[in-house]
């Protein structure tokens, strides 16, 4: 295993139960089958069970921020604070301003309310905007 | 906001507009009212050629079903996403829509806005969302309609940046004072009131703003 792979699995083992815990509360009532088939729809091959295994911080593999982005974009609670906490707990920062945190909750509070068509294609665009992820980059594959 | 700053779009609908009136003179008139499909194809390429020059990224998606289009301003750029199908006249009128959201979403990092199809406001939008909706509605017909003078003419500047005129000695200062302050007035008006657009939007009152601004402003000349 290379040194930066090791450095990687040694943080991610302190903080996957943390991650997966805040990820489970940040679902909400969804399932984690719905949860499931939006990642699926986002372009991210996560099964229910892997879904579940994550939550209870039991998978040895890393998320990686791709993924754990894409993953809170897809949670019924997720809110402009939680956003930046989860980063914070993963070891990434932020830097957006109290205007733009509050322009983050408005456009989460629209995407939610919209048909998952139209979600997805929402989703897809913040992924860009937020990651520099396009459809055609290796995560998404 | 990214890339440019919010004089630009000042600058972009500036140039915009009288390249859509002069457009919208060429065309027969249609004995049933409204645009005529080939027109509104025009003016929509226009548009998106306006905004693309300007660095804003379009995109079509297909499959949207309550959306019209969507807009994100980030520090990636600026982009706006338009539904696949919409007919000429409808997608001409989104991009006039996108235009004038880029005027109003100034100086911020992160920002979005939702433009819905007709019947697919959902119930949760607040009053201020929904008036700003109006504005920018009623902002993009007059744009497309090449009759950007039917809107107040500083409804889209910030009051700072707002200029009514050069002023020396006392009555020019008392005439540009007058000026901003219908001009303020005018701006509050139409932002809270859907009749006050429709009334401003009038021939008679564009004639009568017109006069007033241009008496004021020669005052304060």
């Amino acid at each position: 295993m290379a040194e930066r792979d090791a450095v990687q699995a040694v943080r991610w083992e302190t903080i996957r139960g943390a991650v997966g815990g805040r990820l489970r509360t940040l679902r909400g009532g969804r399932s984690q089958a719905v949860l499931a088939g939006d990642l699926e729809d986002l372009g991210y091959r996560v099964s229910q069970s892997s879904v579940c295994r994550y939550e209870q911080g039991l998978v040895d593999a890393p998320l990686t921020l791709e993924r754990l982005v894409g993953w809170a974009l897809c949670c019924e609670s997720l809110s402009a604070p939680a956003f930046r906490e989860l980063l914070a707990l993963a070891g990434f920062q932020l830097p957006w301003a109290v205007a733009d945190l509050a322009a983050m909750d408005g456009t989460l509070r629209h995407t939610r309310s919209l048909p998952l068509p139209d979600q997805i294609v929402v989703r897809r665009r913040l992924l860009w905007h937020l990651l520099g992820l396009e459809d055609a980059d290796p995560e998404w594959a | 906001m990214s890339g440019y700053a919010a004089a630009d779009v000042q600058t972009l609908i500036a140039v915009v507009a009288p390249r859509l009136a002069s457009l919208r003179a060429t065309l027969p008139v249609p004995l049933a009212g409204g645009v005529p499909e080939a027109g509104s194809r025009e003016q929509a390429t226009l548009l998106r050629r306006a905004l693309q020059e300007w660095g804003v990224e379009c995109r079509h998606a297909g499959g949207l079903a309550a959306l019209e289009a969507f807009g994100i301003v980030s520090a990636r750029g600026t982009e706006i996403t338009v539904a696949g199908d919409l007919p000429a006249a409808e997608l001409a009128l989104a991009y006039a829509r996108c235009l004038v959201r880029l005027a109003l979403e100034r100086g911020r990092a992160f920002a979005t806005w939702f433009h819905y199809r007709a019947g697919c406001v959902p119930a949760h939008v607040t009053a201020e969302e929904r008036r700003a909706m109006a504005v920018v509605d009623a902002m993009a017909r007059a744009l497309v309609a090449g009759r950007l003078e039917a809107t107040p003419r500083y409804l889209l500047q910030t009051r700072d940046a707002a200029h009514y005129g050069p002023a020396s000695g006392p009555w020019t200062e008392c005439s540009r004072a007058l000026l901003g302050g219908l001009h303020r007035a005018s701006n509050a008006l139409y932002w809270r009131s859907d009749s006050y657009q429709a009334i401003r939007a009038t021939t008679p009152m564009v004639a009568l703003t017109s006069r007033v601004h241009a008496l004021l402003s020669a005052t304060a000349a």
